[in-house]
């Protein structure tokens, strides 16, 4: 199934991004700059931000940015990544279900739209943390991730998942590419079903907030103030809700002189034929 | 039920959280320091959270009783409301907590023992009868087997028979009532509307004929009940295209006839109705929030600060209404909704 809207997937490291864009068939976009971004055809796209979470932050700016000047419809957003843990076992996967930075006490609180996960705190910090004191998995970069997601997508649309990749019997030391790589693929189906989720709602959505196209089109002879235009976006809403897109045709066709002019006729014939 | 559980960590260890969470071991329980940082923050979507909403729990502070809004109620005594929880697990097209509240999730606030003494310290304050009304901000009936809301309050208003208690729901969820003796100044009111509004309108609601079930055993067990026909839409995309109000009469007959084949009408406490109206305010972040819905594209009017929806020869409507009403009830049951 193809979908309108996209996913945007943020992760720390190449050698964390490289099974994703294998699962996910992404090829690097030449014009994206100064991050490798990656993008596929059923709308998923891939930055590696580098380690840190001001290094997350700042890639997902980025890339929320230059997908503004793309698209315009609203995207999920999904940090990926390794993380040490306490308690669980290596290779489990872990969705944030409250992101906690070290350095600044603040707390983010993803919602949780995805039932039959594994979740848990995560906690941001700054340095490896080797001792692990609290029940929670350990990163770098998910509260930069975070507070930047929130700028272009609301409390549903932005999630963190971590994969445990060191504990208190198995230390960082031991990680290498090739122990990274088996992490993120053992756990690509529960990445994919994330990036379905959200997907899904990111569908939903945009289909209920993007923006009529004819809206444009009407609005492009008349010139509408500001304010103008906020009334025609509601008349053109309250004729797509009422069933009653077509007669929208019909303006299209015919010329006024004023934006005022168009919408007192839209408002008219809003009246006259509804009976609303 | 619930997509995860937020616990302030103020009642985290209290015996009334640790009994609830106790019933949901399988869902995330997530501690938090105020409600708020979860139920108020910014970006967050009430029409996405709606499907898979979490349960807050957390303590009220402040005014735990306040003065309830004019024209809410039946009694001419002194009203009140007080408000245990916050959203409410329906989701009802035209309910203006969607306007009210910048998230879907429910916050339960569970220092019943709080809102117990504010409701004592009002009602000594009052010289005569007072009126409590819950369920304003929720739907006080609908979480019940979780919240204990009728174990705590039912008792409670039992030591004050001067005052009455009025839980507002259109839940089917009476069996703690049920299992409780009846007593005299609790009022269960039931809200109905067609079967064509209910079901284009009230998602997740239980069926009007499982209500009017609900509502006929607490009244054969001895509960007072009441019947809250709100809100009233008339003439509308519900009906065939070119319908007329008269449409919306149709359909209230039948209501009215099936209500009243089950429910007894002579022991009713009160019958009221009300047009559908919002404050312009929450209409505006309703609008916001579902620009595609079909009732919200109609033609409106601002009243006293409040929304209604345009009705040609609106009184004259409602009286017809009425006059269907009386066909069943008396006229001293009745009170129109301000
Ligand atoms: S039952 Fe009442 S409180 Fe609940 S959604 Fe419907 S109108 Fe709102």
């Amino acid at each position: 199934m193809t979908h309108r809207s996209g996913v945007n997937l943020v992760v720390a490291h190449a050698l964390e991004a490289k099974p994703l864009i294998g699962f996910f068939r992404l090829r690097r976009q030449l014009a994206a700059k100064p991050y490798p971004i990656y993008g596929g055809e059923e709308g998923i796209c891939l930055i590696v931000s580098g380690l840190g979470r001001q290094a997350a932050a700042a890639a997902t700016l980025h890339l929320g940015k230059w997908q503004a000047q793309q698209m315009g419809a609203v995207s999920g957003w999904l940090n990926i990544g390794i993380a040490g843990h306490q308690k669980l076992a290596i290779g489990e996967g872990i969705l944030a279900h409250k992101i906690i930075e070290r350095a600044s006490s603040s707390c983010f609180y993803p919602s949780q739209m995805f039932s039959g996960f594994h979740t848990g705190d995560v906690i941001s910090v700054d340095a490896p943390e080797l001792n692990y004191p609290e029940n929670a998995a350990y990163e770098m970069e998910a509260s930069g991730f975070y507070a930047s997601a929130m700028s272009f997508a609301n409390a549903e649309l932005a999630q963190v998942y971590k994969i445990i990749s060191d504990n208190p019997s198995n230390s960082v030391e031991k990680i290498d590419a090739r122990f990274v790589s088996d992490c993120m693929s053992g756990q690509i189906d529960q990445i994919q079903r994330l990036v379905s989720g959200l997907q899904e709602l990111a569908e939903v959505y945009n289909d209920a907030y993007q923006l009529p196209e004819v809206l444009m089109q009407l609005g492009s002879n008349v010139k509408p103030t500001v304010t103008q235009q906020f009334q025609l976006k509601r008349l053109v809403q309250r004729y797509h809700a009422l069933n009653r897109s077509d007669e929208l045709n019909d303006f299209l066709n015919k010329s006024f002189n004023s934006a005022r002019q168009l919408m007192a006729e839209l408002e008219l014939n809003l009246r006259q034929s509804g009976g609303q | 039920m619930f997509s995860a559980i937020y616990i302030e960590e103020e009642v985290a260890n209290t015996a009334r959280v640790e009994s609830i969470l106790q019933k949901f071991p399988d869902i995330p329980q997530i501690r938090c320091e105020r409600y708020g940082e979860i139920f108020n923050r910014k970006a967050q979507n009430f029409r996405l959270q709606k499907r898979a909403p979490a349960l807050i729990l957390a303590k009220k502070y402040g005014k735990l009783v306040l003065p309830a809004p004019a024209g809410y109620g039946f009694d001419a005594s002194a009203s009140y409301y007080f408000s245990h929880m916050l959203n409410c697990v329906y989701d009802c097209r035209y309910c203006f907590l969607q306007g009210m509240y910048r998230s879907a999730n429910y916050v339960l606030f569970t220092n019943y023992e709080d809102f117990g003494a504010a409701i004592d310290d009002v009602i000594e304050q009052s010289a005569g009868s007072s009126v409590f009304y819950s369920g304003y901000d929720c739907d006080s009936l609908a979480l019940d087997p979780v919240s204990n809301f009728c174990r705590f309050f039912v008792p409670e208003f039992s030591r004050h028979p001067q005052a009455t208690l009025e839980v507002r729901t259109k839940s089917t969820q009476v069996r703690h009532l049920l299992e409780m003796q009846p007593i005299p100044n609790c009022v269960i009111a039931m809200s109905f509307t067609p079967e064509e509004a209910a079901a284009r309108w009230e998602h997740k609601v239980p069926a009007i004929g499982k209500r009017i079930e609900a509502l006929g055993k607490l009244q054969k067990a001895g509960w007072k009940v009441a019947l809250r026909f709100e809100p009233i839409i008339f003439g509308s995309e519900i009906f065939e295209a070119g319908a007329e109000a008269s449409d919306t009469l149709a359909a209230y007959r039948q209501l009215f006839i099936d209500v009243f084949e089950k429910i007894d009408p002579s022991t009713v406490h009160s019958v009221s109705t009300g047009l559908f109206r919002m404050p312009v305010s929450y209409y505006k972040n309703i609008v916001k929030l579902y620009p595609d819905e079909a009732l919200f594209a109609r033609q409106t009017e601002t009243r006293q600060g409040l929304v209604l929806f345009s009705i040609d020869r609106e009184s004259e409507q409602l009286e017809a209404l009425e006059k269907l009403l009386f066909g069943f009830i008396n006229r001293q049951q009745y009170y129109r909704c301000a």
